[in-house]
């Protein structure tokens, strides 16, 4: 196998590795605040990806503006159902919370289904079928933007985290709940924030990246399923953890896929799962 | 002030539930089809509590106990003749196992509750997409059973055979894990959910009682797949090793009540026919309508009752009972 191959490989890997990256950062921002492992994390996006087909369909609005506005409706749409439906169940426990999403799984998966049915789809931008070309190296633009947006965004989510009130109200409120509430953080409006913001990314990672997936109504659990790898492996709550697990599992993928064929690279990041979960149980970057 | 119950508490439990097993004569010969799977969830979802609920440790990985199962026995039956009532034998040792040995490797450390999830998640992901590459497992094609037709071959002529037999299976699993719930083991296992430093603390061996319910949960969900490939007469991964009916057999447990003997009963005795109900009311118009249906009613259940229905019963009679105890002690 010729070495530009595999540097193409690669580099594809890192770019798909920023996208994960941002995807479990959001999951890690929903678990930090309230302990929710959302299993429809990634219904969320594809959620959103079905807006994205929509307005291209229907209003030939192109993805890339569609995705502002995508992240306020998201917003919206987190905050709302964190009050109404996640903080109830999470006061009856974590596990309880971990159903409940499981629930919202089945609700979304067939909600797509009943709308737009089981056929596959894809979504063109103004950027499909532009290739940039950097010898040896040959990108799409749709990924290349995809990427650039993703690792932009995971940038300033985590200086947000870092340097904002905001963020250390949230960092707070993950180290001890308690303690946070006593220092006078309002608890319930900064965990609905945090939810909505979660779920607001991906509102806006969906459209961005749509022209990089083929649509069904069953991709978002694919998607949860990466996120929750890329959490774990970095440590869950770990924020650089996070983007440093994305990477790893992006490239592995590729490089995978291209060594060994579909079936073994899309083991692989299961596999890297399975093997830091027991050899270094809070994950690579991961404290304790 | 109490009434004296006419039986004992889990005595009426015990009467309906066996009303019910013996229902089939009265049914129409559609009804007895959902009511052989509402029974295989029963059981299922019984074995699933066993792990999942008693002990509180949340398995994601089901599927793979249901796939061994399945396909040990299938595979005995296709190369050496094996009958399955010989092959149910291996398929659940093969099933607990592999279930102890994912309790061994997980429960090495104490692990976050939520970690063992991910991890089971991440074997049985890894389990499905083996099965369905593997040329001796049939691939995503399948296997098909060899055709036999006796019930020396665990084969039956009419569904009724295989309703009494799978509700045979599910009295077995309430049976076991009710006494198991208040033997020495359930107590153990119920500290360990509750808080499992305190438990260790007082000397409980954490890792050899989360080992025991792994393994007799797992035992019990690989003969559920035996019976269910019998059944079907046909084995494939799609509906054996995916994740999805994990995922089912999850929220059945817990709309009835996760961690109680009877919740994992009640929740796919009432889910499964509704399901089917609506898949009749509304599976003519748009595809996933009724599914849609079925996942709104579940949410809206685990939000008004995350502890599950018969928590929601109990605290219903709680409060009934203190409203009417408050008007017999109140001064006029």
């Amino acid at each position: 196998m010729s070495n530009e191959v595999l540097l193409q490989a690669t580099v594809q890997g890192l770019q798909m590795g920023a996208i994960y990256a941002l995807i479990a950062l959001s999951m890690t921002l929903v678990f930090s605040v309230g302990g929710l492992l959302n299993f429809a994390h990634g219904d969320f996006m594809a959620l959103a990806m079905y807006g994205a087909m929509v307005a291209y369909v229907s209003f030939k609005i192109d993805a890339y503006v569609v995705a502002p506005i995508m992240f306020i409706i998201f917003f919206a749409l987190g905050v709302t159902l964190f009050r109404g439906l996640v903080r109830p169940v999470l006061a009856a426990g974590v596990l309880a919370g971990a159903q409940l999403t499981l629930g919202l799984v089945f609700v979304q998966e067939n909600l797509i289904l009943v709308l737009f049915g089981g056929d596959y789809n894809n979504v063109p931008t103004v950027l499909s079928n532009r290739n940039l070309t950097i010898p040896p190296l040959v990108m799409p633009w749709t990924l290349i933007v995809g990427s650039a947006l993703a690792a932009a965004l995971s940038i300033a989510l985590y200086v947000v985290l870092l340097r904002t009130d905001f963020g250390r109200q949230v960092r707070a409120i993950a180290q001890n709940r308690d303690a946070a509430a006593l220092m006078g953080i309002r608890i319930d409006r900064i965990q609905a924030i945090a939810f909505g913001v979660g779920i607001g990314l991906l509102g806006f990672t969906g459209p961005v990246i749509v022209a990089q997936f083929t649509l069904t109504p069953t991709m978002g659990f694919d998607l949860t399923l990466i996120a929750l790898i890329v959490m774990v492996i970095g440590g869950i709550g770990n924020f650089l953890g996070s983007m440093a697990g994305g990477l790893i599992i992006g490239v592995a993928e590729s490089l995978g896929s291209l060594l060994y064929g579909g079936t073994v690279g899309a083991m692989i990041p299961y596999a890297i799962l399975v093997f830091v979960l027991l050899f270094r149980p809070h994950g690579l970057l991961g404290e304790r | 002030m109490r009434d004296k119950p006419l039986l004992p508490p889990g005595a009426w439990s015990w009467l309906l539930f066996l009303l019910a097993a013996l229902a089939p004569p009265l049914m129409s010969s559609s009804w007895i089809n959902i009511g052989i799977l509402t029974m295989l969830f029963v059981y299922l979802c019984v074995a699933w509590n066993i792990v999942g609920g008693i002990a509180g440790q949340f398995c994601v990985g089901h599927s793979l106990f249901l796939a061994a199962g399945a396909y040990t026995s299938t595979l005995l039956a296709i190369h050496f003749g094996v009958t399955p009532w010989i092959g149910m034998f291996a398929g659940a040792a093969v099933a607990t196992l592999i279930g102890l040995f994912i309790a061994w490797l997980s429960f090495r450390y104490a692990l976050p509750p939520l970690s063992f999830a991910l991890v089971t998640i991440a074997l049985a992901m890894l389990g499905y997409l083996a099965i369905s590459s593997i040329d001796l497992f049939g691939a995503s094609r399948g296997l098909t059973l060899p055709v036999r037709g006796t019930p020396a071959a665990y084969q039956f002529k009419n569904d009724v055979t295989y309703y009494f037999v799978i509700s045979a299976h599910a009295i077995g699993a309430i049976t076991l894990s009710a006494w198991l719930y208040h033997t020495k083991i359930g107590l153990y296992l119920r500290a360990i959910r509750d808080n499992e430093r305190a438990a260790h603390a007082i000397g409980v061996p954490v890792l050899k009682y989360k080992m025991l319910a792994m393994g007799i949960s797992a035992a019990l969900t690989g003969l559920g797949g035996v019976f269910y490939a019998q059944y079907l007469q046909y084995v494939e991964p799609r509906t054996f090793a995916s994740i999805n009916i994990v995922i089912e057999i999850i929220l059945f447990t817990v709309v009835g009540g996760a961690g109680t003997v009877w919740g994992p009963v009640v929740g796919p005795m009432l889910l499964v026919p509704a399901g089917e109900l609506l898949r009749h009311e509304l599976g003519g118009g748009l595809p996933g309508a009724h599914l849609l249906a079925y996942g709104l009613l579940l949410v809206v259940v685990i939000r008004f009752a995350p502890d599950g229905l018969l928590g929601a019963l109990e605290r219903g009679r709680q409060a009934w009972r203190a409203m009417r105890l408050a008007k017999e002690t109140s001064p006029q």
